[in-house]
């Protein structure tokens, strides 16, 4: 009873978020359909699409969504993550051995010391860019938070496609990172007008940088990684 | 040494009554090598090259013992075969313990580390057999995401089990030595599969080396014994305070996460008080799978 009570709450705010929403944003939503290749012309996986409004992002409260960067087989999953600038990330650690997270980055610099299992407290990025993630014990692990000042925004996946969806008809500047991006983001943006109920296509052919990562395999003599 | 091999142990002890948080740790190598002068001759007719297969395998734990240092711990084995001189042919079991310790926060941190380890070998010749022990302190730093430098030093020490006197008045303990090393290496990444690297190290200590019986080699030896891995007419005699220089380069190319490709060639230059002069060059290709 008290689930089906709690069901019918939550449907009865989602009606009413629906209802401010179609106040607010009379007619269709709007989407856009990106299309990311390399240099090569082959499809892009973990490039993220940001739709930016021309007129500026409206302020809004901070994303309440539970975000995850999980760490599993001694690597970050997602490689690429995309989140909303004031979203908080959770690093649970699925691995039986222990990390020790860090960044950098100067949108976000954080370290979280060697642990297990999940910590408890989330890590809040407050600031749009790109954030690097590492383990301290793991060289070869690599992630990257993308951190959006827009909420319109999709991360590629291995066909190279991103749908960015119930988009308000605006005009917006959009634009593609990817981590092996070569030269700056801001070369990547083009506009988009968006009118009621259309649909954009936009295809990016991105020219990548040879990244090169701590390898994770073996070298004949060396120290090893441990 | 013992020493050495007890603060290791009790620093892994302490670590684990800290944290029980240990991480497997598993890693095989296949090789194939050639070497053309086994026997380490210093006249032509007395060198004697070979090719040998190689196995080696290990395995133990790592153990985090903070945010900046860690033990690890490893039963080490290896087996050679060789083509032709199966007196050479060997079975190594033995251990190896480091403490390792970051200086900072990254990949690019500097770091050092401090290996001791021992093995028993058996060879196809027993006269060979004995013990190793190796003590090994290095220190290293990623400079760049390509670019990483190291360098240290290390002493090995090999025991023979049998002392077998053949000239009257010197000791037959050919076998037995011990030296002192310095290295320096560079691992270069030209993309996320190929490694080149290098290595140069000199190493200051004795040597053995094999020969048909020659009287002259008494003068310059302190020890001398038969050598019948290389022939019935073969003697091994050590030569102390040598210097041998080794210049190493290889690649390495990534098969995968936890496997690799790797050719290596090294070049040892042995001088030797009298003007004994050895030279060596040794090509290995190994494939190497690690967890």
């Amino acid at each position: 009873m008290r689930a089906s009570l709690s069901a019918t709450r939550t449907s009865a705010a989602a009606l009413f978020s629906l209802s401010l929403l179609a106040l607010t944003r009379p007619g269709a939503a709007a989407q856009i359909a990106a299309i990311v290749t390399d240099q090569e012309g082959r499809p892009l996986a973990d490039a993220v699409v940001v739709a930016v409004p021309a007129q500026g992002v409206p302020p809004s409260a901070p994303p309440a969504a539970r975000e995850i960067v999980d760490q599993i087989g001694q690597e970050f999953v997602p490689y690429v993550k995309p989140i909303l600038v004031g979203a908080s990330v959770f690093f649970p650690n699925k691995d039986n051995i222990r990390h020790q997270v860090y960044s950098f980055s100067p949108a976000k610099q954080f370290e979280l010391p060697l642990y297990a299992g999940t910590p408890a407290r989330p890590v809040v990025f407050d600031r749009p860019g790109i954030v690097v993630l590492g383990c301290n014990i793991h060289d070869w692990m690599i992630g990257y938070i993308y951190v959006s000042e827009s909420p319109y925004f999709a991360k590629t996946g291995a066909d190279g496609k991103a749908h960015l969806i119930d988009l308000p008809a605006l005009s917006y500047r959009v634009r593609v990172w990817h981590p092996r991006l070569q030269g700056p983001e801001s070369a990547t943006q083009r506009p988009a007008d968006l009118g009621d109920g259309s649909r954009a296509e936009l295809s990016w052919k991105l020219v990548l940088k040879t990244e090169v990562r701590v390898r994770r395999a073996p070298v004949s003599g060396s120290r090893g990684h441990y | 040494m013992r020493s050495a091999l007890l603060v290791l142990a009790l620093g892994t002890f302490a670590g684990l009554s800290v944290d029980a948080g240990a991480e497997g740790i598993v890693s095989a190598e296949a090789a194939v090598s050639h070497d053309n002068n086994l026997s380490r001759a210093l006249s032509a007719g007395d060198i004697v090259s070979d090719t040998a297969s190689n196995l080696a395998a290990s395995g133990g734990f790592y153990f985090a013992l903070g945010e900046r240092d860690a033990v690890t711990m490893t039963a080490d084995l290896g087996v050679s075969e060789f083509r032709r001189f199966n007196g050479m042919n060997n079975v190594a079991l033995g251990g190896t313990a480091s403490w390792s310790r970051k200086f900072g926060l990254g990949a690019s941190a500097p770091w050092t580390k401090v290996s001791a380890s021992f093995a028993r070998e058996q060879y196809g010749e027993s006269i060979r057999d004995g013990t190793r022990s190796n003590f090994t302190l290095r220190a290293g730093q990623r400079l760049s995401e390509r670019l990483e430098l190291s360098g240290g030093g290390s002493f090995e020490r090999y025991r023979a089990d049998n002392v077998v006197n053949v000239v009257p008045g010197l000791s037959g303990d050919a076998f037995s030595l011990q030296g002192r090393s310095l290295f320096a290496r560079a691992d270069y990444a030209l993309n996320d599969r190929w490694i080149g690297f290098a290595r140069v190290a000199a190493r200051r200590g004795d040597v053995t080396a094999s020969t048909r019986r020659d009287p002259e080699i008494f003068e310059y030896s302190n020890a001398v014994t038969r050598d019948p891995a290389f022939g019935s007419d073969y003697i091994a005699y050590r030569l102390s305070g040598t210097t041998t220089w080794n210049f190493l380069a290889g690649a390495s190319l990534a098969l995968g996460d936890h496997s690799s490709a790797n050719l290596a060639v090294t070049r040892a230059l042995t001088y030797a008080s009298g003007g004994i002069e050895y030279q060596s060059t040794q090509v290995n290709a190994s494939f190497i799978v690690s967890y």
